[in-house]
């Protein structure tokens, strides 16, 4: 994916507070922090506030940080965190017994990640966030129900239902 | 373009396309692919005007350990300033004892020695102590408990009615109504007494019979 390598005397620089730095970071890892935040909500102005809040955020409390060569993963944390609060009123769960059975589960086609972007953003909210949270951003089951305020079988019960559902976008989109 | 020999894959070179067909593995492959956007150009100017505007969050427990250093340090202060306040001396509340060294020079008595010399120095008076013993007496006011008392109603008694009978006053000492005549060298046959006992008088009507019995005053009138 969209390695970023950041420099060791770079991310000192930023916990000194250096202006500079900050703006040097901020350059190398806007994209990263509003694509998550953009791709979670599906919506630019939210994605703004997300990515805004974060970058605050993060020069705030950057001294706190133990590992600094953990930076990237806590600023990735800290946007999901930001856009989960941010879109908490449009996250809502689909009970599943109640949603018809959707696709089967064979599956002969070609995809890429242009593909599968447009297929995400076209989920349910909820079942967006877990996918986001699990397939993409790589959280266990139970940070991302943490995250979410849900249960860890939900967010499992989740995952299944947004893969299903791409499948089926994805064939969608191809067929288009 | 020449004619090159050509070779034919391995057997399970379709079957290994069609395993990296299947949906997961892609879907592994294409989230790390996924497409980044480009926030809005201004996007940093408004996070450099939120952070000139908000101030960095000092975590919780950096402001409870502040807040606790600032309160010990207030409590040793005041434990300081309280220690320095019960060492000054109240004068009035301080009952001072002094050894009074008395100007009198008492002679030694005069003990001899085995060497033949006599000691006649004066007593020395004792060394004194050079600080004076000073008692700090603190008059503390204690509310005394207040013990709630029923009202009692003593009976007053008239004790001006109650006489002693025994007792011989001035106007217990009434005359005696007998009357005795005694005579010498007279016949005895001829001698009479007078008396006027069984006489009912006015007076004695009116004194305290107990008055009448204590009278134990005879007169006797001699008639010659």
């Amino acid at each position: 994916m969209n390695q970023i390598q950041l420099d060791s005397e770079l991310i000192e620089r930023v916990i000194a507070q250096d202006r500079k730095a900050q703006f040097q970071l901020f350059e190398q890892t806007k994209r990263m922090v509003y694509s998550l935040a953009f791709r979670m909500l599906d919506d630019e102005d939210l994605a703004h506030d997300v990515l805004q809040d974060t970058y605050v955020q993060v020069f705030q409390q950057i001294r706190n940080l133990k590992h600094p060569e953990a930076l990237l993963s806590w600023m990735r944390t800290i946007a999901a965190r930001n856009a989960i609060r941010k879109g908490k009123k449009q996250f809502q769960f689909e009970k599943l017994d109640q949603v018809a059975e959707v696709g089967e589960d064979q599956f002969e086609a070609w995809f890429d990640g242009e593909l599968l972007d447009q297929a995400i953003r076209s989920l349910p909210a909820g079942a967006r966030a877990v996918f986001m949270l699990v397939a993409v951003e790589g959280h266990p089951h139970q940070e991302a129900a943490k995250l979410l305020g849900v249960s860890e079988s939900t967010s499992k019960s989740q995952l299944s239902y947004a893969k299903k559902l791409l499948k089926t976008r994805i064939k969608t989109l191809l067929q288009a | 373009m020449k004619s090159l020999p050509s070779h034919s894959p391995k057997s399970e070179s379709w079957e290994k396309i069609l395993q990296q067909q299947d949906f997961e593995s892609q879907l592994n492959k294409a989230s790390d692919d996924l497409p980044l956007f480009e926030p809005k150009t201004n996007a940093w100017e408004a996070i450099t005007a939120q952070l000139e505007t908000e101030k960095p969050i000092i975590p919780i427990w950096q402001k409870l350990a502040a807040a606790m250093v600032l309160a010990l340090a207030i409590a040793c202060a005041w434990l300081l300033l309280g220690q320095k306040h019960t060492t000054t001396l109240d004068t009035d509340l301080v009952t001072e004892i002094k050894n009074v060294s008395i100007p009198l020079e008492v002679e030694k008595p005069i003990i001899e020695k085995k060497g033949g010399t006599v000691d006649t120095a004066p007593h020395a008076p004792p060394a004194k102590d050079p600080t004076p013993v000073q008692i700090n007496l603190g008059i503390a006011e204690v509310d005394a408990p207040s013990i709630a008392l029923p009202d009692i109603e003593i009976p007053r008694q008239d004790f001006g009615k109650i006489s002693n009978p025994n007792q011989v006053t001035a106007s217990t000492q009434i005359k005696s109504r007998h009357e005795v005549d005694i005579s010498w060298g007279l016949d005895r046959s001829k001698l009479k007494f007078k008396t006027n006992f069984g006489k009912p008088s006015p007076d004695l009507e009116a004194v305290p019979k107990s008055h009448t019995a204590s009278s134990k005053t005879i007169q006797i009138r001699f008639k010659n």
